[in-house]
């Protein structure tokens, strides 16, 4: 059995001497994880780096084999982008590791995968991190744990919506939020409007409630935890510029 | 057909990195044809690594002698200290022969993804160097990926409270590469630490 595709390495394993084991998100075969053999030779360095964009034929004998990746090539390096910045890398790290431990293998991601296309085009632009923000907001999605804020839980209105319910993941109005604002999160207006240019206290806040969901609803049911580089991001949106 | 002691020498060799069992077989018979030559000789040395081998106490390097070498050579300038990921990096170092300041073994990288942190690390026996206030410069020399960026900035962040000079081995095109075969990635580092001349 073989195929063809493309895919961003979200992590790269050492296997023997020169061997390597990469995972990758690809637009096709989704999440998948091949064996490179001579990965590590002089020619592979450059190119078996996590962020970086490849192409590969994939062969196995059976389905469920593990396939082997051969003629990999380097189709876009992002490896600069990232090695001179150490809140890009944290971005980087914690979406890789995100997608490793929540994303099924060989699990389609359908359109969730253009949100992680966007966030690695959009890594040199002055708004990245709300490219990361989207990420964290789709994979809750993807996930089948998203919330609805298409429109208001008490009152079902879809106009004036300021909030998020913490239980339920649901778009609150400012009507019927206002007595309990203190305990709700604010509606993530820029996820809706792609045009409208968020404040850094609304990225903040967008994330700290991604990753209050993400934790309750899936990673602890899981024993996992949020990224550790993840927490540094919340630290970077206090000096983040738009 | 081997014995069963020759079997196991052979299946000892294989596990040797970059050895698979066919050059293990023709080690192994290459030994036992030249007993007094290669055998004996090689038993011996083995035997006096074995024996006095010591991992130094100061930088993490391997030598007979604690402290290694290295940072018992009081020729070698103790302001300036190389940090680098492992013994074969500082080996590295050493064969351009260029550097003549002390080092220091991480003994690995961070890697968030793999779970490496910095308790994994000997990173806490440099800073219990730096305290001493000798060095006035560090040099890290940690490899251009990913998690080495990591490990790079990572000790950034802790070396800012030092009043010291820090420095990091550029990063950009090999000796002797063409343009043309290079990835965007170096081609962009390189790029961007590009010199006037």
């Amino acid at each position: 059995m073989q195929f063809s595709g493309e895919g961003y390495i979200i992590k790269v394993r050492k296997h023997g001497e020169q061997s390597v084991i990469v995972t990758l998100v690809c637009p096709h075969h989704g999440k998948i994880v091949g064996y490179v053999k001579g990965g590590l030779s002089k020619r592979g360095f450059g190119v078996y780096q996590v962020g970086n964009y490849i192409s590969y034929n994939a062969y196995m004998r059976l389905e469920e084999n593990m396939p082997s990746l051969r003629g990999v090539e380097l189709l876009h390096s992002h490896t600069a982008d990232f090695v001179l910045n150490n809140d890009k890398i944290g971005a980087l790290v914690s979406m890789c590791r995100l997608l490793d431990e929540c994303v099924a293998q060989n699990d389609d991601l359908g359109a969730f995968f253009n949100v992680i296309d966007d966030f690695f085009r959009h890594i040199n632009d002055e708004n990245w991190l709300v490219y990361y923000s989207f990420f964290e907001f789709y994979l809750l999605d993807f996930l089948g744990i998203g919330l609805d804020i298409s429109e208001c839980a008490v009152t079902g209105k879809h106009t004036d919506l300021r909030y998020i319910s913490p239980k339920t993941g649901r778009a609150v109005c400012a009507e019927a939020g206002a007595p309990y604002k203190d305990r709700l999160f604010a509606y993530p207006q820029y996820i809706i409007e792609h045009n409208y240019m968020p404040q850094k206290s609304e990225i903040a806040n967008v994330l700290t409630m991604t990753g209050c969901f993400l934790e309750k609803n899936f990673l602890m049911q899981h024993n996992l935890k949020l990224p550790e580089n993840r927490a540094n991001l919340l630290g970077l949106v206090k000096t983040y510029k738009l | 057909m081997q014995g069963n002691d020759i079997e196991k020498l052979i299946k000892i060799i294989a596990k040797l990195p970059a050895l698979g069992a066919r050059s293990s077989r023709r080690i192994v018979l290459h030994l036992l044809k030249k007993k007094e030559t290669s055998l004996l000789p090689l038993i011996n040395a083995l035997q006096n690594v074995a024996d006095n081998i010591k991992k130094c106490p100061i930088c993490g390097n391997f030598d007979t002698d604690e402290p290694c070498a290295i940072c018992a050579d009081s020729a070698r300038d103790s302001e300036v200290i190389c940090v680098v990921q492992d013994v074969a990096d500082l080996w590295a170092m050493e064969r351009v022969g260029l550097y003549k300041g002390q080092y220091h073994v991480l003994g690995g990288i961070l890697s968030a993804l793999d779970g490496i942190t910095p308790e994994d690390l000997n990173i806490e026996s440099l800073f219990s160097r730096l305290n001493k206030g000798v060095i006035k410069e560090v040099i890290l020399a940690l490899p251009a990926t990913i998690d080495g960026q990591i490990t790079t900035h990572y000790l950034l962040s802790r070396l800012k409270e030092y009043p010291l000079k820090i420095t990091t081995l550029a990063q950009g095109l090999p000796l002797g590469a063409e343009l043309d075969y290079m990835d965007d990635g170096t081609i962009q580092l390189a790029l961007s630490a590009r010199k006037e001349i």
